[in-house]
């Protein structure tokens, strides 16, 4: 018995400096490799009785180096509604490296307006306030500790979407959510492992997560979606999600009324227009062209939405207020259409009634030939968006349901195949054929609706629309756009005595859109693609005579946890046979598939397989 | 004042007067989009009356009829918006009225109009903006616009009299720079200025010309300018500002810029901005400690305000805008824009007993001789023992192995000096100041296989740009940013090795990065040939090399272009070939000369070796049209080297 208590007190001495020692090899890992770490951090939220909100961010972030102050953390700004929220600052304050303290002077706050709020009418009432922290230095330590009280008929309950992490290290950070005894918190934590501690406190249960020795944020390219692979609390006082998008949708904006302007609007569209899908496109472009985006966040804007009738007054609206025109465009014209809200899979729950998982709004328009069709109102889509929601949930705001709505879309193929024939002529130009056929999110079905003869600009730079020729349809819907295009006079982009070099067509959609013409060779975080994908090609290539392929005839066929990739090249006679695919079946690549997506990319975008050499013998 | 509006606006519009309704008229009678083609709006006039008092104080009447000529336009007409700073200058939006294409006419409340602090980053000094809700337009909608201010751009806040604060700083005198190009055609552009008969004013009208007119009316000059027909501006890439090439109109009572001189000397003494404090005096003598000589002083100091007083303006109250913030505010708030940075490097200067004074100048564009308050920056200057002025810019030289940074060659400065001073201007940098020198030695191998290193030096100006990519970058990226720049050029390399130093100790020398690498598949291989480029010479680091981002499809140039700074690049790389190999061309080679703008390169095989080398060097910051031609085949010639193939045949 001794001896286990002798163990237990030698664990406690032991574990103390040990602790002591993780905590000073954290701060001193962060001070070699990052610019600044938040020593604390604290986020509290409160929900009263009378449905006020009180908000406390308490922070001390110690800096590392100039870049954290000369461009990172020299001011934090704060944005609320003075409407209905009062802003206090109950402390701001540095300590220098030497010790010296030196409080924040009154001139260093003020405020600003919005830059999103810029050319809003509706919220120019806005305001932001920005601190600007003073006597900073490598070594210093800002502290700032504010409270925003919103009056209990702004927000419709305390809810949240909280990204843990922050772009500097966190050595601890605490987030504590009281809420009256009699008022149920939901809530989840993803990412990662943190059970909150729950304790009784006065009329309140106060619900607190603590985390310690949380990294920065990635700056890599290509990171999932809204933060979706990071750390994240979202919670809710509300009953449930239904209640929360119930609150949302009795607004009168909901009621879809329209005035005599937007009628003979639609109407004008209506008459110009017989064709419905063509029509429901006109109306799309009204609403996204011809009034403003006013990008204010949802949730700054209190979930309140105007009218669609105020918003067509106002000549802009929010993302919401647009899609709600837009739908209200859509009944007017006979249309039937709804709003959809868009919350990513990962962050929705029924039990969860939470406004802030919400990342956009979308209208589902019921169509009789082509079925349910997703528009956006704040810009023109080049497809049927119902091709790229892989990953979001929508729920449809009807004010009339009694329960949640849903609707997800699985990706399905999204295919680019290639055919063509090249004929390389004496001149050392190169005309052709090239049959095409698009699939999926990559057939940009409603451009072409709109104007046949974008299709002419789908193999540029390689092919301009001044080289083709003819251009034949074979197949047009929503779901497969294929066409024959003939063209001439290529030109090589480079000669070198008899050596000549020429890029093969590519067309400009798909990969070649991304812009990841390179991959660094370590990768943290997991890797999102805008869809997963199929691309091949196949092109004869016919050479004059005394002309021969340069490049080496080449055969690989990868196969790996990120997809397959095959690249053939051949020559028989005076044919060329260049036959070039790739897949990529996930729309996410973790961090231990990342060497095998790297090297599927790396070989697509390999100079040799898009770039030919060719050689007129003497 | 209402009486003058009046008759002004009797003189400009008397035709228009004598119809029942004459703007709507105007409107019904001016073209759309098929006359405009490209544009949004059309604003049929644009009219300025600027009545100025003795103390130097302006009302300013604007009155503006837009006519809606696309949606877009419709869109960017939907608000008014008037900005100001309330302590220099009063604004209001007196009243605006839509004409609609079908008749009706809608006069919009004047209670309607807001007022709320602008949006701002940096710079938090209290500008605000009125703004009034125009709502939905259309195409063939007309909204004319009355606007009221009086005050300046920036003005002392003295108490009293209820318009004293909206008094320029230099008392009694009035400046004005009025632009006569606009992104939107006008029909019409009047600016009328009415001036105490006792002011004499110096204007000049540059870039274009302009009916002018001056008439002498109740004790003061009425100077009268209109342009008609003004067609939207065209840039080209990379030209230099607005102000210096499209047509403007400049306008001043100050005798010359020897007063203006006189006066910011004046300003600033006054109120004591370069006093020093015991904190501030103990800081420098500790600065100065090891300080060997006068140059080791002011670059310690120099570079002390530059790293340590952050950019960011916050308002000292009365006096900001022109006024060089206290050596003590500085040296608390740690921050301050770039008179108040100037400021902190005077007071540490005049500190450690050297004479320092404060200096403006603009950076962007031109100055032109008319004293108009042509200023956007200011920065300090030192006398040195041999009595001459050097100056010093702590606002651009963070991080930068420069005390004056020549990214503000051939730029105007106006020195805020005891005895006065003309307008000047700084020298051209040489371009060896500012050299970017990438030397490579590598291998190619008959399976395609490129290995090598290379090391990259770079100094002033060609140093930041280098730098920058770790000071002005998070520092957990450091490492990826370096491979960034490689892989863009060669995205299958492995970098096996790299050192790039300590990229914030920047005094110490030239930044210095050298990298190992290999790079599998790097070359074309056949049973024939090897064909694979200069890596050295594949633009690597072109952020270091900002002549590479022009656009060279513009065959002449119309205005004058600017670079970042003049620039000297050194390539150079040796590559050992397999045995058995010999390039199809042993020697190839290109020049182009010009006064400015050369270009000299060589890619040379001999034995085992292939040498490349080039030479780039950019003399300028600004240059003129004339030289497009010579700069254009130096940046020309550079990408074909980047992109020429060195071809191996087999033996």
């Amino acid at each position: 018995m001794m001896k286990k208590i002798m163990m237990k007190k030698i664990r406690y001495i032991l574990a103390v400096p040990l602790f002591l020692l993780l905590n000073n090899s954290f701060l001193s890992g962060q001070e070699e490799s990052h610019d600044a770490v938040l020593l604390s951090l604290t986020k509290e939220y409160q929900l009263n009785e009378d449905g006020s909100i009180e908000y406390r961010e308490q922070k001390k972030l110690k800096l590392l180096t100039h870049f954290a102050f000369h461009r990172l953390y020299g001011e934090t700004f704060i944005v609320y509604n003075p409407d209905y929220e009062d802003l206090t600052i109950n402390n701001a304050f540095t300590i220098m490296a030497d010790g010296k303290k030196i409080i924040t002077p009154d001139n260093a706050f003020n405020e600003v307006l919005p830059r999103f709020a810029a050319n809003v009418p509706e919220f120019n009432h806005l305001r932001e306030m920005v601190v600007t922290h003073t006597g900073l230095e490598v070594g210093a330590v800002i502290n700032l500790d504010y409270t925003i009280n919103s009056t209990g008929n702004y927000y419709p309950a305390l809810m949240g979407d909280v990204v843990i992490p922050s772009s500097s290290p966190i050595e601890k950070m605490t987030i504590n959510i009281r809420a009256p005894k009699n008022t149920t918190l939901h809530y989840k934590i993803l990412n990662i492992r943190t059970a909150p501690e729950i304790t009784e406190e006065n009329n309140f249960m106060l619900y607190s997560w603590t985390f310690h020795h949380l990294p920065a944020r990635s700056h890599e390219p290509f990171q999932t979606g809204y933060h979706t692979s990071l750390p994240r609390l979202v919670f809710s006082t509300a009953k449930d999600m239904y209640r929360m998008l119930d609150v949302l949708t009795q607004q009168d904006a909901f009621q879809y009324k329209t005035n005599k302007p937007i009628t003979s609007a639609v109407e004008q569209v209506m008459t110009d227009c017989k064709d419905d899908l063509k029509m429901i496109l006109k109306l799309q472009k009204m609403i996204v062209d011809d009034l403003n985006n006013n990008n204010i966040p949802f949730e700054i804007s209190g979930f309140h939405t105007r009218t669609p009738v105020a918003t067509w007054k106002s000549n802009g609206g929010t993302e919401l207020e647009k899609t709600l025109l837009l739908t209200a465009v859509l009944r007017n014209a006979g249309v039937k259409a709804s709003p959809v809200a868009m919350i990513p899979h990962l962050l929705f729950e029924k039990k969860i009634g939470s406004l802030d998982v919400i990342k956009g709004f979308l209208v589902q328009v019921n169509t009789r030939v082509h079925g349910l069709v997703y528009l956006s109102a704040i810009h023109k889509d080049e497809q049927n968006l119902k091709y790229s929601l892989e990953g979001t949930t929508l729920v449809l705001l009807d004010p009339n349901i009694e329960s949640i709505k849903t609707y997800t879309h699985e990706s399905e193929d999204n295919v680019i195949l290639v055919k063509g024939s090249l004929i390389f002529n004496p001149d050392d130009l190169v005309a052709g054929e090239i049959s095409v056929e698009l699939m999926g999110s990559l057939n940009p079905y409603f451009t072409f609706l709109s104007d046949k003869d974008q299709v002419k600009r789908l193999f540029r730079p390689v092919i301009g629309s001044n080289n083709i020729t003819n251009v034949l349809s074979t197949s047009f819907n929503d779901n497969k756009s294929a066409f024959t295009i003939e063209f001439k006079n290529i030109s090589p982009i480079d000669t070198q005595e008899n050596y000549i070099f020429m890029d093969l067509p590519f067309v400009n959609k798909g990969i070649n859109s991304w812009h990841m013409t390179y991959l660094l060779s370590k990768r943290e975080t997991p890797l999102e693609i805008p869809e997963p994908i199929t691309e091949s090609y196949q092109y004869t290539i016919t050479l004059p005579e005394g002309v021969v392929l340069v490049t080496s005839p080449t055969n690989i066929k990868i196969k790996n946890e990120a997809g397959k990739l095959v690249i053939e090249l051949s020559q028989s006679e005076n044919v060329v046979t260049i036959s070039k695919s790739i897949s990529l079946p996930l729309k996410t690549y973790k961090p231990v598939q990342y060497d095998d997506f790297r090297l599927l990319i790396n070989t697509w975008n390999n100079n040799k397989y898009t770039n030919l050499i060719y050689k007129k013998m003497p | 004042m209402k009486k003058k509006l009046l008759l002004f606006q009797l003189v400009l519009f008397s035709v228009l007067l004598a119809s029942a309704n004459p703007v709507k008229e105007l409107v019904a009678k001016t073209g759309d989009i098929s006359d405009y083609l490209n544009s949004d709006v059309l604003v049929i006039f644009d009219s300025i009356h600027v009545d100025v008092q003795e103390t130097g104080l302006s009302y300013v009447n604007t009155h503006r009829l837009y006519k809606v000529l696309t949606t877009n336009g419709a869109k960017r007409l939907s608000v008014i918006k008037y900005g100001y700073d309330p302590s220099s200058a009063y604004a209001e939006i007196q009243k605006v009225i839509i004409y609609r294409k079908d008749g009706t006419i809608d006069e919009l409340s004047p209670e309607t109009v807001t007022d709320y602090p602008a949006p701002a980053r940096m710079i938090y000094w209290g500008a605000r903006e009125k703004m009034i809700a125009v709502g939905r337009l259309d195409p063939g909608d007309a909204v004319e616009v009355f606007l009221f201010r009086k005050g300046f751009t920036y003005a002392l806040l003295q108490g009293g009299d209820d318009d004293e604060r909206y008094i320029p700083p230099m008392r009694g005198h009035y400046y004005d720079i009025v632009e006569f190009w606009s992104s939107d055609p006008i029909i019409t552009k009047v600016y009328q200025v009415a001036i105490p008969h006792d002011k004499p004013l110096q204007y000049e009208f540059y870039n274009g010309e302009v009916q002018s007119s001056a008439v002498f009316r109740n004790n003061k000059i009425i100077y009268t300018f209109i342009k008609k027909n003004i067609e939207p501006y065209k840039r080209e890439h990379g030209m230099v500002g607005n102000p210096d090439v499209f047509p403007k109109l400049l306008m001043s009572t100050s005798p010359d810029w020897k007063a203006k001189s006189l006066w910011f000397y004046g300003v600033n003494e006054d109120y004591g901005s370069f006093e020093s404090t015991p904190e501030i005096q103990s800081k420098v003598d500790e600065l100065l400690a090891e300080a060997e000589n006068e140059l080791d002083s002011i670059t310690i100091l120099t570079h002390w305000v530059g790293d340590e007083i952050r950019y960011l303006g916050i308002s000292m109250g009365e006096g900001e805008g022109f006024t060089l913030h206290s050596g003590q505010m500085n040296f608390t708030d740690r921050c301050g824009v770039c008179k108040d940075k100037a400021g902190m490097l005077i007071t540490m200067l005049r500190a450690a007993g050297f004479e320092s004074y404060p200096a403006m100048t603009m950076a962007g564009s031109r100055i032109d001789y008319i004293p108009a308050d042509q200023f956007n920056h200011c920065v300090t200057l030192v006398k040195l023992n041999n009595g001459e002025y050097k100056l010093l810019d702590p606002t651009w030289v963070p991080f930068v192995r420069e005390l004056w940074s020549s990214a503000e060659q051939q730029q105007n400065y106006l020195m805020g000096i005891p005895e006065g001073a003309d307008l000047a201007i700084t020298p051209l940098s040489p371009p060896e100041n500012h050299f970017f020198r990438l030397n490579g030695n590598s291998e190619i191998y008959t399976d395609g296989t490129l290995v090598g290193e290379f090391t990259l030096t770079a100094e002033g100006q060609s140093d930041a740009a280098i730098r920058g990519l770790f000071t002005r970058n998070f520092k957990d990226d450091w490492e990826a940013a370096l491979e960034r720049e490689i892989l863009k050029v060669a995205p299958l390399a492995e970098v096996t090795e790299w050192d790039y130093g300590d990229p914030y100790d920047y005094l110490s020398g030239p930044i210095i990065i050298t990298v190992k690498y290999r790079i599998p598949d790097y070359a074309l291989v056949t049973d024939h040939e090897i064909i694979f480029q200069s890596l050295v010479a594949s633009n690597l680091f072109k952020r270091g090399m900002a002549h590479l981002y022009q656009n060279t499809n513009l065959e002449e140039r119309k205005y004058p272009f600017r670079d970042r700074c003049s620039r000297q690049v050194e390539l150079t790389e040796t590559i050992t070939v397999p045995p058995g190999y010999t390039a199809i061309n042993q020697s190839y080679s290109t020049a182009s000369k010009g006064d400015y703008a050369t270009f000299d390169g060589s890619i040379r095989h001999a034995g085992r070796t292939i040498d490349v080398e080039e030479t780039i060097i950019l003399k300028k910051r600004i240059y003129d049209p004339d030289d497009w031609e010579s700069y254009r085949a130096a940046v020309k010639n550079q990408n074909a080297f980047a992109d020429y193939p060195i071809i191996l045949i087999k033996d």
